[in-house]
């Protein structure tokens, strides 16, 4: 590969600037400050373009660093030889990447060429950007830094292409703490400590878990339980029905017999009510009433009365006739009393009158005295005479008035008679003038048998009444009956069990079922005491879960860990392994160009550290002058540019690397520039005017 | 009427956010609590009842205090009828441990079971491996009614033999259904049956992981005139979010950070995040999740970043470097070693050859 010429429009302080390069080593000389190092970024921003970075720092950030400081369009173009073709890259920049332009032409036919694209510095020379800075890139001001810092600084470019390599055993070390911060011997460590800790989780959710087997299995038993009990219920029920039945078995027969008794009781009345209207109709003709029996008593009486009244009367009428008799013989015989009191009262007078003309007026006073109530008296006797007389005329008129009444009485007493012994005959069916005793026997007969008639009579009565009652009360209690108990009524003789042993029994299932009851609830108990128990489960799963995940991320992150850790370590060897030898015997080349005459022997670490070996030790370069060390790096940094560039040779950009050279081995590196210039491109910018000058 | 369809609560279970035992512990009251409060809220509502379309909770073993406060929240509500139909999580436990069912709590078993509330008709069966080829064949409604039917499961047009927890919903169609009330899915969708009804995941109360993001609560039906009406009602306490934060470009922590604000602006901080941290970094870059969460973990109820940045590291920039970097850049990506790990062992390696001191 080989730059052609370029142009710049606008790129730093560098404006509207174009060049072109010869072949050979291209020596290009400026005062410091002129823009050679812009000129070095201008031919690096158009192989790689220029990256973007938040970097402040100028130094660091070269799309800063390159803006146009007359503003105007950022870029320009470049043509270059690659391969067997000739080419025109030009590349603009914007503030951002995205504004960035990149196009390629093919110089034979100014036709766009897509042989390659905007990574045009890794697409020529199969490396990246950084790679490219710290090999064929020599910048003046880094070898000054280079130099004023360290020695293993100022071996840049090299050893940073490998520079990390001086990072690995921190970088190791650093993974290897944060594996130790998992996982520690004797599985210490924060993995050590969570599975730890996920163990006692995992025990306390076993556990858990146990009680909560243990609160199923005891739910089952407890299903089972309840179904025992359901049996026993069951059961119970049962035998309740059973009892049920029984006692209304036993209800029914009690019914039932209540039922014949009173059937009999009816059957029985009936039966009797027969017999009292059988013997009731052997009475041919009714017996007299006892009203009858009493009316014809009564005649009896009347007549024995009037039997007696007749002979009395008839007595009577004699008596009174006799009396009638005497009365008017008395009154015919009684003499009036006057003259008796007329003659005392005379005979009073008269011996008053003597009295008192005799001089005794007293006696003759007392005798006239006499008189007078003699007189008097007489008056009333004579007055009480007449009114007995009148008295007696009376009485004998009514006494024959008696007599006569009498004898109509007589008469009516005949005829009374007459007819009540026609009454009587024909009631007790007795001839006339039948004695009355007789009658009387009669009469008590027919009453007897009047009242023997009469107490059937009322005896049927009230045995009718009975047989009725006793008829309606069966039927009724018939009537009664519910359908079942009429079913039940139907079955006879059917054997039912025994109510006590029904009972016993039924005891025996309520107490079995008490016993259950308890039993379940004792298990129930059981089951929320294991539930409480087991309430924490969710709690103790969330967290194991968590710990599991912490587990799992630390495990996982071990596993980076360690697989970044072989990774790296493998890197290592497969990078020392691949470049080492070649770099060995390219370093002992060029150094055998530029030292010529002194053998050095140079050691060339892994890490591409070099060491020089003198008195049969590996020294530091830090042991050897500076421009040899100087030389010993450029040595090991052309080795490299062999080692990494195999097709496509970048031209190699030196800014005045040799200052600390004598003038031999400044020459001699110039004739190994010279040498390489054979098979890529040398640019060569410096300030002094020891080395030529051949274009500018 | 009014009537709530919710599901998928899985009450008392284990929180997959990865939330600090203590904020678990919280969230689970928080599900637990959110239940309770739709209650409330349905009550407040007039609600009639509330159709709980299976996993009500997570597992056989029902914590007492979680089964003595549902059942509070359902006997506290005697005007409330509850529905509840057991899932592929709950089956078996809650009611097995109930001695004796509250009225207005409502089950359903492994044949379909009606239920009449004022002018729907509610229908429901517990669908298992067994019965789910037939049990859609026996289902019967009639033309004139509101009907309601409850299934839990993954609803799906043919029915894979493979799919255990799975039911045809080419069998369910002109079987007059107006609302297809499901559970299973933990996310709200709602598509239609046939012309005359829809199918309906009210999605779960409470997201537990970052796996059930976004809103979620139940859909309210209201029955009016002998039509369907449904809204979804977001009613979680808190909403889950995932949110990618592309951090390409961005070195420092800060820089990720501010970049991180300026995405969950907006976000009520009684939420709960994931960041996943997007794009491509340089291998410099400074990306300590950890460092982030702890940052920001007064921002939000709860906040994990996760870290899904690829390397921005191209293998064509390192084909020709001569370092040591170059060459076990390209040992690792010429490795057999899944590409993530690449990037991860890459990262690492770089920053510890880049390492100073």
């Amino acid at each position: 590969m080989r730059i052609l010429r370029l142009h710049i429009e606008n790129f730093g302080k560098l404006h509207d600037f174009d060049m072109e390069f010869q072949k050979g080593v291209h020596i290009f000389r400026a005062e410091n400050g002129w823009g050679k190092s812009t000129l070095a970024a201008f031919i690096k921003a158009v192989f790689y373009g220029l990256p973007v970075t938040a970097r402040r720092s100028l130094k660091e950030n070269d799309r800063k660093r390159c803006l146009p400081w007359q503003g105007g369009v950022f870029g320009g173009s470049m043509e270059f030889l690659a391969g067997e073709k000739a080419y025109r890259a030009e590349r603009f920049f914007g503030r951002k990447d995205r504004e960035d332009t990149f196009a390629l032409y093919d110089l034979c036919t100014g036709l766009l060429s897509s042989d390659y694209s905007g990574v045009l510095g890794e697409e020529l020379f199969h490396v990246d950007r950084a790679a490219y800075e710290r090999s064929s890139f020599f910048i003046q001001q880094d070898f000054a830094v280079a130099l004023n810092d360290s020695l293993n600084a100022r071996l840049t470019h090299v050893e940073e292409t490998a520079g990390d390599m001086g990072n690995y055993e921190q970088a190791m070390l650093f993974l290897e703490n944060q594996m130790k911060y998992y996982r520690k011997t004797g599985n210490r460590g924060q993995t050590g400590k969570l599975e730890e800790r996920r163990r006692d989780l995992r025990d306390r959710i076993l556990k858990c878990r146990e009680q909560e087997e243990e609160a199923e299995n005891w739910k089952l038993q407890l299903i089972s339980l309840k179904q025992k009990t359901e049996e026993a219920a069951d059961r119970a029920e049962k035998l309740e029905r059973m009892l049920q039945q029984a006692q209304e078995h036993q209800q029914i027969e009690k019914k039932r017999a209540q039922y014949v008794l009173l059937k009999n009781q009816a059957e029985e009345s009936q039966e009797e009510l027969q017999q009292i209207a059988v013997k009731l109709s052997e009475y041919t003709v009714v017996p007299p009433k006892e009203k009858e029996l009493d009316k014809a008593r009564e005649w009896i009486c009347q007549l024995g009365a009037l039997r007696q009244k007749e002979a009395e009367v008839k007595r009577q009428v004699q008596d009174a006739v006799t009396h009638m008799g005497n009365m008017e013989d008395a009154k015919d015989s009684h003499a009036s009393p006057g003259m008796l009191y007329g003659i005392l009262t005379g005979l009073c007078v008269v011996f008053g009158c003597f009295g008192v003309f005799r001089s005794l007026p007293l006696v003759g006073l007392g005798f006239l005295g006499m008189g007078i109530l003699s007189f008097f008296a007489g008056v009333i006797k004579i007055k009480r005479f007449r009114t007995e007389k009148e008295q007696l005329e009376f009485r004998i008129q009514e006494s024959r008035q008696q007599v006569r009444e009498t004898e109509r009485v007589f008469r009516d007493i005949q005829k009374k008679q007459e007819n009540l012994e026609k009454k009587i005959s024909e009631f007790l069916s007795l001839p006339k003038r039948t004695d009355i005793s007789e009658m009387e026997r009669s009469w008590k007969q027919l009453r007897r048998k009047s009242r023997e008639y009469m107490e059937l009579k009322q005896s049927y009565e009230l045995q009718r009444k009975e047989a009725s009652r006793s008829r309606t009360l069966w039927f009724q209690y018939g009537e009664g009956f519910s359908e079942k108990e009429r079913m039940l009524l139907s079955e006879s003789g059917k054997a039912m069990p025994d109510i006590q042993s029904l009972k016993s029994r039924l005891a025996d299932s309520r107490a079995e079922i008490a016993s259950l009851q308890e039993e379940e609830n004792d298990i129930q108990y059981r089951i929320s005491r294991l539930r409480e128990k087991t309430e924490r489960l969710p709690e103790l799963e969330e967290e194991e879960a968590g710990v599991s995940e912490k587990i799992r991320e630390a495990v996982r992150e071990y596993d980076l860990l360690e697989q970044t850790a072989g990774y790296l370590k493998m890197a290592r060897e497969q990078f020392s392994a691949r470049y080492l030898g070649e770099l060995q015997s390219g370093l002992e080349h060029y150094l055998g160009l530029l030292i010529p005459e002194q053998e050095a022997s140079l050691s060339l670490d892994v890490a591409l550290h070099l060491k020089v070996r003198e008195a049969g030790a590996l020294r530091s370069l830090e042991t050897q002058s500076i421009g040899r060390q100087d030389l010993f790096y450029f040595a090991e940094r052309l080795a490299i540019l062999d080692v990494l560039y195999k097709k496509e040779q970048p031209p190699l950009l030196l800014d005045d690397p040799f200052v600390n050279l004598d003038a031999g081995k400044q020459q001699r590196a110039m004739d190994i520039l010279e040498q390489l210039s054979q098979k890529r491109q040398v640019i060569y910018f410096t300030c002094h005017d020891m080395v030529k000058e051949t274009a500018v | 009427m009014k009537m709530i369809h919710c599901a998928d609560l899985h009450l008392g279970s284990r929180m997959e956010s990865g939330l600090p035992a203590e904020k678990a512990k919280e969230r689970r009251l928080e599900l637990l609590h959110t239940f309770v409060r739709m209650t409330e809220r349905a009550a407040e509502d007039g609600v009639e009842s509330i159709l709980i379309c299976g996993d009500l909770f997570d597992g056989k073993t029902v914590s007492a205090r979680v089964c003595n406060c549902v059942l509070d929240a359902v006997v506290q509500h005697p005007q409330i009828t509850f529905y509840c139909l057991q899932g592929n999580h709950d089956q078996g436990g809650f009611l097995e441990n109930i001695s004796g069912l509250p009225d207005n709590l409502r089950t359903f078993g492994p044949d379909w079971t009606f239920y009449e509330q004022g002018d729907a008709v509610i229908a429901g069966t517990e669908c298992s491996a067994e019965n789910r080829e037939s049990i859609m064949e026996h289902l019967t409604l009639e033309k004139d009614r509101i009907n309601i039917v409850m299934l839990h499961g993954m609803a799906v047009e043919y029915c894979a033999k493979d799919q255990m927890d799975a039911f045809s919903l080419q069998k369910l169609r002109g079987k007059n259904i107006d609302y297809l009330a499901l559970g299973h899915i933990h996310s709200f969708r709602m598509e239609r049956l046939d012309e005359r009804g829809v199918w309906c995941y009210c999605g779960c109360l409470e997201g537990r992981g970052f796996d059930e993001c976004g809103q979620k609560g139940y859909v309210e039906l209201e029955i009016d005139g002998g039509t369907v009406i449904s809204r979804f009602v977001p009613f979680a306490r808190r909403t889950l979010h995932e949110i990618p934060v592309d951090i390409t470009g961005t070195v420092k922590q800060e820089e990720i950070q501010r970049r991180i604000r300026e995405t969950v602006q907006g976000i009520p901080a009684r939420d709960m995040l994931k960041i996943r941290l997007t794009g491509r970094t340089v291998p410099e870059a400074e990306r300590d999740p950890a460092w982030l969460e702890k940052w920001m973990e007064e921002d939000f109820y709860f906040l994990k970043i996760q870290d899904e940045t690829t390397l921005l590291i191209h293998p064509e920039d390192y084909r020709y470097d001569m370092s040591l970097k170059g060459e076990f850049v390209r040992l690792v990506l010429n490795s057999d070693i899944p590409d993530e790990e690449k990037e991860e062992i890459l990262r690492r390696g770089i920053q510890a050859l880049e390492r100073k001191g």
